[in-house]
């Protein structure tokens, strides 16, 4: 592996995740030496578990964190706002596999759904046209079935209910993808083997990460010098304001500082921000980035929800792939469901073990048990939509310290009516579904601790409305870059993944262009 | 969220802790349901909450001993243990039926004892290996090949469905919004 002297202005990358794992592969590919510094330990396939517990505490974000809000994972799981993953690879490691494209006009929802009180909408300053081609990058990277003439996985015991149900009240545009797992042997990595592990990492390597792609083809090129166990605590800057070196602590507690020429920070939509924030200096008080005081707000997670039915026969859900089955009929906005916006049913299975944490968290009693004891019979599905970004849903430093004694992130977050009125009708859909096949028994699920998280250094065409520009470089230190999902001006229906690596491919060949020119 | 349940059993057997009783450096020993009866008291508990009529008392069992290791890790926590115990069998709780249980569990919502059991149940009965065994799950699948071959579509009580995407599909998510804007709410 490479080692590049800690004195070198070197190109240093916060985060190895969605984001993160491609701007290495994607910078270093183009023969850009790069730093990672990744806060998580490197948790080889082999080291993954099949177990749902056990594999959380093997590489969930554990680290102190509160919450605030009216949303009901405040008052759920309070210490745990988000299901993300610290370990290179980053959330993708736990990821499921949900690969749909933002629609056209999922990039300008301020003048396509007009102002919506509360909400702080805003049009991205790109459209899907600059995103197209990325998309197809995107796709071939990941290996999404149904695109780029890849192979559909076949129908797990699940999608038969659901797809069944879909047909029965009238939907049509179900199938087993998009879905970030090969069905057949793709890009070096074997056909799914349906083990129904998907959100405990993939020991078979079938689903795509970046700790099994993009980490070690950046190792191989020779240019990539990868630290895990390297938490960043600040970023810090020369006095014209440009940023010139990070600081990070070691597994062990000791404090380190890479010089950097440019920096790329890829924490996810918590840690991003929170870096920020805790970056402040003299110069930047409000925190590094941040004269717009955007940083940190918009915070969004999705419109989530799950339904959960019981049938006579059994379904036995939990085998295979977690979340391959989409319908996208409820995708298109449209006013006059009585909210803006739209969502995507997609199938989600769980065993025991977080069925019963997540199904109805403080429940209890026989129409809980209910659905435990038939849970050979139960099928799933997870609903996912936009929601409305607003401006006091943000991330702001705690009270609270973390294991370094550094301010915890606090999550704020309070659902939009919006939010709420989507959630409500898409529960009585599921439930229309689940019934036209003979549910017994239907569960409302709410949502639990965020897997998506988004938009808290979001981009704009304005300085003044975001943080970062079209290419994700900051509006107000131009040789910082955010290359994760905060950069999200809105957070469309769709599952953001793709989206993610889409405009990280696209930052890359940005960042790349701009070093060569030596314009950055 | 680190559950080990050999950890926690072997464990629960020392049901004895160090508490401080309020006097600086004065130590006592604190016997806490160190009787079989409070194992079993705090597994009727468990079972007015979460009933499975086909589980047998094993489950429930390991489950009040994970309810005791847990209460063992402060001593105000076995404090609450101990006095929501005596409360119980101040009310006669193990003589309830079913739906008085229910309802006196119901009635303690919101109080340490029912935080404690409720925390510990759900992620103490339902990761049981026994309990896997009865609901059918069975769980870890890699090291046998997956479910490839082991029944992942082995459900006949429906047709076999389309899997592919709908052919206007694309025509669909181009053709835009249904209308322009929301009325602003
Ligand atoms: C169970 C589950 C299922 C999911 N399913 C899907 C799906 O089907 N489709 C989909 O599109 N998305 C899915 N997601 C979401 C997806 O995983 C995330 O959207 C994506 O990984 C986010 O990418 P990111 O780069 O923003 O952050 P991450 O992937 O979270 O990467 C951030 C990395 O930065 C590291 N880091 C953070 N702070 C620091 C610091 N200060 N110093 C050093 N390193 C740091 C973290 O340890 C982490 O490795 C799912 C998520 C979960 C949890």
């Amino acid at each position: 592996m490479k080692k590049i002297n800690k004195n070198e202005e070197a190109v240093v990358v916060i985060g190895s995740g969605a984001g993160g794992g491609t701007m290495v592969y994607e910078l270093t590919k183009a023969g850009i030496p790069c730093v990672c510094l990744e806060a998580g330990a490197f948790i080889k396939p082999e080291e993954y578990v099949n177990d749902e517990w056990p594999s959380f505490s093997q590489m969930a974000w554990l680290d102190k964190r509160t919450t605030s809000g009216n949303w009901r994972v405040a008052k759920d799981f309070p210490g745990l706002p988000t299901w993300l993953v610290k370990a290179v690879g980053g959330t993708t490691t736990h990821w499921a596999g949900a690969t749909p494209r933002f629609l056209d006009y999922e990039f300008k929802t301020l003048s396509t759904y007009g102002e919506i009180a509360g909400a702080s909408l805003l049009d991205w300053p790109i459209s899907l046209t600059d995103m197209e081609s990325y998309y197809t990058k995107a796709e071939d990277a990941i290996g999404s079935t149904h695109r780029g003439g890849r192979a559909p996985l076949p129908a797990n015991n699940n999608y038969k209910v659901f797809a069944n149900g879909a047909e029965k009240v009238g939907y049509k545009f179900y199938a087993t993808g998009p879905y970030g797992t090969n069905a057949e042997a793709y890009d070096g990595r074997p056909g799914s083997i349906q083990d129904g592990f998907n959100f405990q990492g993939d020991k078979n390597l079938s689903k795509w990460n970046t700790a099994v792609r993009e980490i070690p083809r950046a190792l191989e090129t020779g240019l990539l010098d990868l630290r895990p166990e390297s938490h960043v605590v600040k970023i810090t800057h020369d006095p014209s304001g440009r940023a010139d070196a990070v600081l990070y602590v070691d597994k062990d507690g000791n404090l380190h500082r890479q010089a950097a020429k440019v920096v790329c920070l890829a924490g996810n939509s918590i840690e991003s921000p929170r870096l920020l924030l805790m970056s402040d200096s003299n110069r930047f008080p409000n925190g590094l980035a941040n004269g717009s005081d955007q940083v940190g707000r918009n915070y969004m997670r999705h419109m989530t929800g799950s339904m959960y039915a019981r049938f006579e026969k059994p379904v036995n859900f939990y085998r295979g792939e977690t979340m391959a089955g989409f319908i996208a009929d409820e995708v298109i906005h449209d006013p006059n469901r009585g909210f803006a916006g739209g969502y995507y049913m997609e199938t989600l299975a769980l065993g025991p073990a977080f069925l019963a944490a997540f199904l109805d968290p403080g429940g209890y009693g026989p129409e809980f048990t209910a659905i435990m004891d038939n849970y050979e019979n139960v099928a799933g599905m997870w609903l996912v939509g936009e929601d409305m970004p607003q401006s006091s849903n943000r991330i702001t430093l705690s009270a609270e310290t973390d294991q370094w004694g550094l301010p915890a992130p606090n999550v704020h977050f309070d659902d939009h009516p919006n939010d709420v009125a989507m959630r409500e009708y898409a529960y009585e859909k599921a439930e229309a579904l689940y019934n036209a096949v003979g549910a017994l028994q239907t569960y409302r699920t709410p949502p639990y601790p965020s897997t998506h998280n988004l938009g808290t250094c979001r981009m704009s065409a304005n300085p003044e409305d975001g943080v970062v520009d079209q290419w994700g470089r900051s509006h107000e230190v131009r040789n910082l870059f955010v290359s994760d999902g905060s950069v999200m001006t809105t957070g469309a229906a769709a599952n953001p993944t793709l989206t993610i690596v889409a405009l990280a491919i696209r930052q890359a060949e940005y960042l790349a262009g701009e070093l060569k020119k030596g314009k950055v | 969220m680190r559950l080990s349940r050999r950890a926690f059993i072997s464990s629960a057997s020392a049901f004895t802790i160090l508490a401080y009783l309020g006097v600086p450096n004065a130590q006592a020993h604190m016997s806490i349901a160190s009787e079989p009866e409070d194992r079993k008291l705090i597994a009727s508990v468990v079972r007015a909450m979460f009933p499975h009529d086909r589980f047998p008392e094993g489950p429930y069992l390991r489950t009040a001993d994970a309810v005791i290791k847990k209460a063992l890790g402060s001593p105000a926590s076995a404090l609450e243990l101990k006095s929501g115990l005596i409360a119980l069998k101040q009310v006669g709780f193990d003589k309830m039926s079913g739906s008085e249980a229910l309802a006196h569990v119901k009635s303690m919502e919101g109080s340490p004892l029912f935080s404690l059991v409720h925390g510990t149940t759900v992620t103490g009965l339902y990761t049981d290996s026994e309990v896997h065994q009865l609901l059918g799950y069975e769980g870890s699948s890699f090291e046998q090949g997956g479910y490839i071959k082991r029944g992942f579509d082995d459900l006949n009580w429906l047709p076999e469905p389309r899997i592919e995407e709908h052919p206007e599909l694309a025509k669909f998510l181009g053709a835009g919004p249904k209308s322009y804007a929301v009325a602003a709410n």
